[in-house]
């Protein structure tokens, strides 16, 4: 059971410049007996999110509205465990998969196939279950003999299309997206949403932060609007159509 | 019991260091195959590819082997297999070192994208020098049998002593690596650290040279670590007073490494 509960949850951002960051500053407000402390240690914050509450159950699929800065990706980012909630708590239980950055880990210079080792286990996979799947990524791929090739040769296409079926090659419980992915050419972006309804399928819990309210109208259940890193709204959708297809 | 020693805030702070720590040390697919990667990737198109550390170590060596030599009066044969074993362990630990001060900045996009135990990247990082250690320990094999004494029996005590020099290294790197990315001021520091201590190292010159004042190398840390590699290769069993001093920092080293990743793991993110 995958399941996500925030309790008054805030995410805050230092913000340094080189006077907090270097060594200088701090050894200047000791040696000066704080003297300076109200230059140097004057410490501007943001609050990203501001005692947000909610709970996420199991099978719920959540889209997070808001303008930019109004904290969807950081809200993404905590519950995938980047940033430890600076006040409140946050609890989240199941596997996760975050389909923020598609490209993590890969390297323009290596193999098609070293791709899919470096994706997958920037992913969280291990060795034995990448070589379990290599072959079904790379069919799904359909790259074929580029795969042997240096991804740097690729066309941008080609080369979400490689990461596009590592990322979704093993299930998790909850899965975070920034965006919907689109992919690569017509025929290959109707199969790769198939796929991507299929993957989002096997997983408890999707959250996914977009600009679009006609797309969190379509395929979720619940919209929460963020605004100035508090929750404006939430709301369920009363007849999301489920159907995926964008 | 242990509440007497240590405070219970303490106890957990550590144990959650020592959670990072293992949990690193478990995920080996990942800093095995990725730190073997880097070096691979780094020479992707070279010709020579990796051996160019052999190369270039092997120019160093022999030019300035064959200067300083002189320099210092010694027998070319025996100068020369002393300084190739002390430069490519210092090149060993001092790269390992600077590297380390960029091992949480450099990964910066993998740690925005999930839940990460910071341990691994100096775990990788090692792998990266290991590997271009065992690319100069050719110049000191070719060196050493060539123009130099051989190995003898006892060179393979530098062995353990590579386990050991690597155990005290990977417990420096994580504190490294967490200050320089809170100070962003601290890698150059440690650059200009680190370039200091060369000179003040028995590398290029050796502690009875300097006559009264050898106190100096002998309370080197870092003459300790070069020693336990080198003094085995030349033939010499490393002194119990090396292994102590080494011993000593690994204990400390390790305390410090498991207290800052238990203080500052959940903060290391908001420095990025």
């Amino acid at each position: 059971m995958a399941s996500i509960k925030a309790h008054n949850l805030s995410i805050q951002f230092p913000v340094y410049n080189a006077a907090h960051r270097s060594f200088r500053g701090n050894f200047i407000k000791v040696a000066t007996g704080g003297r300076f402390s109200s230059d140097l240690t004057n410490h501007v914050y943001i609050n990203a999110l501001d005692q947000i509450n909610l709970s996420i159950q199991n099978g719920e699929r959540v889209a997070l509205l808001g303008h930019n800065g109004s904290g969807k990706s950081t809200l993404l980012r905590a519950i995938a465990g980047v940033y430890y909630p600076t006040g409140g708590s946050l609890e989240v239980e199941g596997s996760i998969s975050t389909l923020i950055d598609l490209n993590q880990g890969m390297d323009a210079d290596a193999t098609g196939w070293d791709n899919i080792i470096l994706r997958g286990l920037a992913m969280g996979m291990s060795r034995d279950e990448i070589n379990d799947r290599k072959n079904e990524i790379a069919e799904f791929s359909e790259l074929g003999d580029f795969l042997a090739i240096p991804v740097r040769t690729y066309s941008s296409g080609m080369k979400l299309r490689l990461a596009f079926s590592v990322s979704t090659s093993s299930p998790r419980n909850i899965v975070l997206m920034d965006e919907w992915l689109s992919t690569g050419d017509a025929s290959f972006s109707e199969k790769a949403t198939l796929r991507l309804i299929d993957y989002l399928g096997k997983a408890s819990i999707l959250v996914i932060a977009t600009h679009s309210e006609k797309l969190a109208m379509r395929i979720c259940d619940r919209i929460v609007t963020l605004s100035h890193g508090k929750v404006e709204n939430d709301s369920p959708v009363n007849s999301p159509e489920k159907d995926f297809i964008i | 019991m242990t509440g007497f020693l240590m405070s219970e805030k303490l106890q957990n702070l550590l144990r959650w260091g020592f959670e990072d720590i293992t949990h690193s040390v478990r995920t080996r697919d990942m800093w095995l195959y990725l730190g073997r990667q880097d070096i691979k990737m780094k020479y992707r198109r070279s010709v020579l590819g990796p051996w160019w550390y052999t190369l270039s170590t092997g120019i160093l060596v022999l030019t300035l082997g064959l200067l300083w030599s002189q320099v210092f009066n010694q027998p070319i044969g025996y100068y020369m297999s002393y300084f190739a074993a002390g430069i490519v362990t210092w090149t060993f630990i001092s790269g390992f070192i600077t590297e380390s001060a960029t091992s949480i900045t450099q990964f910066e996009g993998f740690i925005k994208q999930q839940y990460t135990h910071f341990f691994q990247f100096v775990l990788r990082i090692y792998i990266r020098h290991l590997l271009i250690l065992a690319h100069n320990f050719l110049v000191v094999a070719i060196v050493f049998l060539f123009v130099g004494p051989g190995f003898s029996f006892e060179a393979l005590a530098a062995i353990p002593g590579l386990a050991i020099l690597s155990l005290l290294m990977l417990t420096i790197g994580t504190p490294v690596a967490i200050f320089c990315t809170r100070f962003r001021d601290m890698p150059q520091i440690i650059n200009n650290l680190l370039q200091v201590i060369f000179y003040l190292t028995p590398i290029i010159w050796e502690a009875k040279q300097i006559g009264r004042f050898q106190f100096v190398s002998d309370w080197n840390p870092f003459h300790a670590m070069v020693s336990i590699i080198r003094k085995p290769l030349l033939g010499e069993l490393p002194a119990a007073w090396d292994f102590l001093m080494i011993f000593i920092l690994i204990a400390i080293c390790t305390l410090a490494t498991a207290w800052l990743l238990g203080k500052y793991r959940r903060r290391i993110a908001y420095w990025l």
